[in-house]
């Protein structure tokens, strides 16, 4: 795994002044032999279906806190899907793990893993492939293989299925990716300025991956598909020279949007009202829903307020987060001790 | 309203509802000794005030940290925030604007010791959620959705008053 993802615990780069404060613990008890840090994600980003995605300031942490036999795992997660995630034998994490042991002819040492879950599950933030991400970086820091980014990438599509959301879920920012189910190639865009805030809205409504599929047209008039290109290549082009004033074009969508926008409750009225709001800059479902993400330039109170309104109008109780499009992708952080150890 | 099985008197006087605060959440925090100062240091440097702090159990040396602000200050304690998260590697900042307080305002009640437990089972058999709980000896106050705020009201009022 390349160096720039690993950190030992006993290094930190905010820019805070962290040297009155001993972080030396971080999400970590004193036995814990690795921590690994992964971003949610916004995939299918406005006119970018299937292509664009971005990594968001909110993360679930996965300690490795002990190893055991071969193929023997146990599982403690705490926040999101504590009653859901704990069977080791189906968790995410471990399968993905274990498929990447496969795929590398690592031994599949066993190990006890504890869950810090924060992403909502099922709600179009990526979390699912977050242990995707977390499984395979897992498994070369333990094999000590230290593997070439892009062929970590590659094992993480083919386990995900598709790039949008572990791309920059491993690598931080924005990406753009393609993948033709073998080959992939992606594309890291720049950073978003400091006092840019994405709010994202979260509703308690779980929109079934089939129906989300379901609602998509099975053929697109030749006019929408254009439409579509002219967004998502003006998007990424925004993205790349800080165009940022086209970013509201950019994320407007034809081929899956007003689709999906219907599937919950209010999930069409947010996209309106949101996206008058001055400062909004371009808002847009997150994934296949029913999350909607508004990226909005100075303060996102405004913003805030309309989106918890909206979906409280319709009923429907929702969690809502400020974030940032980090541009931080994971992180494995190693204690010194157990660096040295892994290296040799 | 004088609670008679109450060790000494206890007078309630009034429900209250409060629709001016937001509630921000701290997500995992890690549980180590100067990050809560480290957190009311930056609201306050940004002329926040707070209420109703709450600090979660801690578990795997992580904690989530739970408070309110007033509506206006919105931006300046997001903004805080989102800095304190970047420099102690927390998980995450969430937020609700859609939310009230609501109080039994009245005098003496710490020395009543069953209101606590009447008033939320009043709330649970509405099925209203309780999402804070703050008390002292002259109010108790819970944080509601503020759809919610009315009808708790009314059944607080029809129990107590």
């Amino acid at each position: 795994m390349s160096p720039s993802h690993v950190d030992s615990f006993h290094s930190n780069s905010s820019p805070l002044n962290p040297s009155d404060l001993n972080l030396s613990h971080l999400h970590s008890s004193h036995s814990c032999l690795l921590s690994v840090r992964v971003p949610a994600t916004s995939a299918n980003l406005g006119a970018g279906f299937d292509t664009l995605g971005m990594a968001l300031s909110l993360y679930n942490v996965f300690n490795v806190k002990e190893l055991l036999p071969d193929e023997e795992f146990s599982c403690d997660v705490v926040g999101e899907g504590a009653s859901l995630l704990s069977d080791a034998r189906s968790n995410m994490l471990i399968q993905s793990y274990l498929r990447a042991c496969e795929v590398w002819g690592a031994r599949p040492i066993g190990f006890a893993l504890e869950c810090h879950n924060v992403i909502p599950l099922c709600r179009g933030l990526g979390s699912s492939s977050t242990a995707v991400v977390a499984g395979v970086v897992i498994a070369d820091a333990l094999a000590g293989l230290q593997t070439p980014e892009a062929e970590l990438l590659r094992v993480m599509t083919t386990i995900e299925g598709h790039p949008d959301n572990v791309a920059p879920c491993f690598l931080g920012g924005m990406t753009v990716s393609c993948w033709d189910g073998e080959e992939l190639r992606y594309v890291k865009l720049p950073p978003l300025p400091d006092d840019m805030h994405i709010v994202a809205a979260v509703p308690d409504v779980q929109v079934r991956t089939s129906d989300a599929r379901k609602a998509l047209p099975k053929e697109v008039e030749f006019g929408d598909a254009v439409f579509n290109l002219g967004r998502a290549a003006l998007l990424c082009a925004a993205w790349a020279t800080s165009r940022w004033e086209h970013l509201a074009w950019g994320m407007d969508d034809r081929l899956h949007q007003p689709y999906r926008s219907l599937l919950f409750p209010g999930g069409d009225v947010i996209m309106d009202r949101v996206r008058h709001i001055p400062g909004c800059l371009g808002v847009a479902i997150s994934g296949s829903g029913p999350t909607v993400v508004a990226l909005v330039r100075g303060g996102p109170g405004k913003v805030a307020s309309a989106m918890c309104r909206t979906f409280s109008e319709h009923g429907v109780a929702s969690q809502f987060f400020v974030l940032e499009g980090t541009a931080q992708g994971t992180r494995i952080m190693i204690p010194e001790n157990h660096k040295r150890s892994f290296e040799q | 309203m004088n609670l008679q099985d109450s060790p000494c008197t206890t007078l309630l006087s009034d429900v209250r509802i409060d629709y001016s605060s937001a509630r921000i959440t701290l997500l995992g925090v890690p549980d180590v000794p100067g990050v809560a100062a480290r957190i009311f240091t930056a609201l306050a440097n940004r002329g926040v005030g707070v209420e109703m702090i709450v600090q979660n159990n801690m578990r795997g040396g992580i904690t989530d940290v739970g408070f309110l602000v007033k509506k206006e200050c919105l931006d300046n304690a997001v903004e805080a925030c989102r800095q304190v998260v970047k420099a102690i590697d927390a998980q995450g900042v969430s937020f609700n604007t859609e939310i009230a307080r609501v109080s039994l305002v009245g005098e003496n009640l710490t020395k009543a010791i069953d209101i606590p437990a009447k008033m939320f089972s009043t709330l649970a058999e509405t099925k209203i959620n309780i999402e804070m709980i703050v008390s002292n000896s002259y109010d108790i106050t819970c944080v509601v959705a503020a759809q919610s705020a009315e009808k708790a009201a009314t059944v607080l009022r029809e129990k107590f008053l």
